[in-house]
């Protein structure tokens, strides 16, 4: 597009100020059927999410003006957030260090397989066996991961096989005995959302009726979270299935 | 059964663990959290939410002193774990006073006599018409325009909206020139001249 083009498209300042105003104006009223996901927003602005998730939280602020709220209220505050001065180190360093002393430790145990050569024998042997493992073990069906940043959590739901409506079960491993886990679902454009706390088991069995108002065949996006016995959070990534 | 691990970073959160002496954050940090609090939600809340805007503010507070009376480790209270703390209890309490209002709109109109307004009921019903006149045109542009459009309403620059969008620059600008074309051309097909 030229320059040329691009002036002559160009809105003037007082014209984007008033459609702003206007948009600020409205009234955030939420939609029973889509509620506000303010983890997700904050996330989504904080540019935690990856683009494709951004994108259908936007999708979500252009629809409906409870999200958009969300949105500018957590763009105003992350902003804030950047600028405020940390009271102290911040905690997220610690898990770090402790990573970080791991990852030193390993280092260490390698050096010191391959430095003594019976060890190494032994270690090469253990490494070609899990190769061929691996490589046998290779199937068409792995679960689609989308997004997470994290992940601490595997899902035990193929992703080829179509989940029932009527028996919905969300199935996943990972996590000491005692944990509690949490589970968000969202279809891929966020018009539907449900979530549940505090479940016991590393399944849960979604209720038909909590997934009428989803299509047929529409993609499900679900995510697990899991509050470990020492009170820890550790957020698996996201998991893809269709609904039968 | 297929089995997948992703290896990434893990996301964690602070502990909850049970109530022990309270640690107290500097006051100067809570200060300047309910100033920024108090700042956001006056950009943000519309018009006629200003009455409850101080309440607002005080329910994320107590959301965070209340974070603040549980967690033993002061360490762990980040600006970055506050902020976010206290964004979504915003959140939760602009949900509540919405239920709120509409129960209160339900009971109204369950009476006899019409309550007096207050504020100007008419330019209020005009820029709610306005506001969902811009929704419905957004709803009419292409995807890609409307996500630029719709980042640069809600107050972002061109760069800004680029970044998030994780697209370049020169592109965004002429998504969001462009986006902002055909929503006046549908703005002013609805009788509304921006």
């Amino acid at each position: 597009m030229s320059e040329r083009g691009r002036d002559e498209t160009k809105p003037d300042a007082a014209t984007v100020e008033r459609l702003r105003a206007a948009v600020r104006a409205e009234d955030p009223v939420e939609r029973a059927e889509a509620p506000v996901d303010a983890d997700l927003v904050w996330r989504a602005v904080s540019g935690e999410l990856p683009a494709e998730e951004r994108h259908a939280v936007i999708e979500r602020v252009a629809a409906d003006p409870a999200w958009a709220a969300a949105w500018r209220l957590a763009n105003e505050l992350t902003r804030s957030a950047a600028e405020a001065a940390p009271p102290v180190a911040p905690w997220v360093d610690r898990p770090r260090t402790r990573r970080g002393d791991g990852e030193a430790r390993q280092k260490r145990r390698f050096r010191f397989a391959w430095s003594q050569p019976l060890w190494g024998v032994a270690a090469t042997a253990a490494l070609a066996l899990i190769v061929v493992g691996v490589v046998m073990r290779e199937e068409p069906e792995q679960p689609r991961l989308r997004g997470g940043d994290t992940a601490a959590v595997v899902s035990q739901v193929p992703e080829a096989v179509p989940l029932k409506r009527d028996a919905c079960v969300l199935r996943w491993s990972g996590g000491p005995e005692g944990t509690r886990w949490s589970v968000r679902l969202s279809t891929e454009d966020l018009s539907w959302v449900h979530r549940v706390d505090s479940l016991e088991t590393r399944e849960y069995r979604v209720p038909s009726e909590v997934l009428a108002p989803v299509k047929p065949g529409a993609t499900l996006l679900w995510q697990v979270e899991a509050r470990l016995p020492d009170g820890q959070v550790l957020r698996g990534a996201t998991f893809v299935n269709r609904l039968e | 059964m297929t089995m997948n691990a992703p290896r990434r970073n893990f996301h964690v959160e602070p502990r909850h663990g049970p109530a022990q002496a309270m640690v107290s954050l500097p006051a100067e940090v809570l200060e300047q959290l309910r100033e920024d609090l108090a700042r956001a939600v006056a950009r943000v809340c519309p018009p006629h939410m200003a009455d409850r805007r101080d309440d607002l503010v005080q329910t994320a507070m107590m959301r965070v002193m209340e974070l603040q009376r549980r967690e033993p480790d002061r360490g762990r209270l980040t600006s970055a774990y506050l902020y976010r703390v206290a964004y979504t209890a915003l959140v939760d309490e602009l949900r509540n006073v919405s239920r709120r209002r509409e129960v209160q709109l339900e009971v109204v109109e369950s009476l006899s006599e019409p309550p007096v307004a207050s504020g100007d009921p008419e330019k209020a019903a005009g820029g709610s018409q306005i506001a969902q006149a811009v929704r419905d045109c957004l709803r009419k542009l292409v995807q890609d325009r409307r996500l630029a459009v719709t980042l640069y309403l809600q107050g972002h620059s061109v760069p800004e909206s680029a970044r998030l969008l994780g697209w370049d620059d020169k592109r965004t600008e002429n998504l969001i020139y462009r986006g902002l074309a055909a929503l006046r051309l549908c703005l002013s097909a609805k009788g509304f001249e921006p």
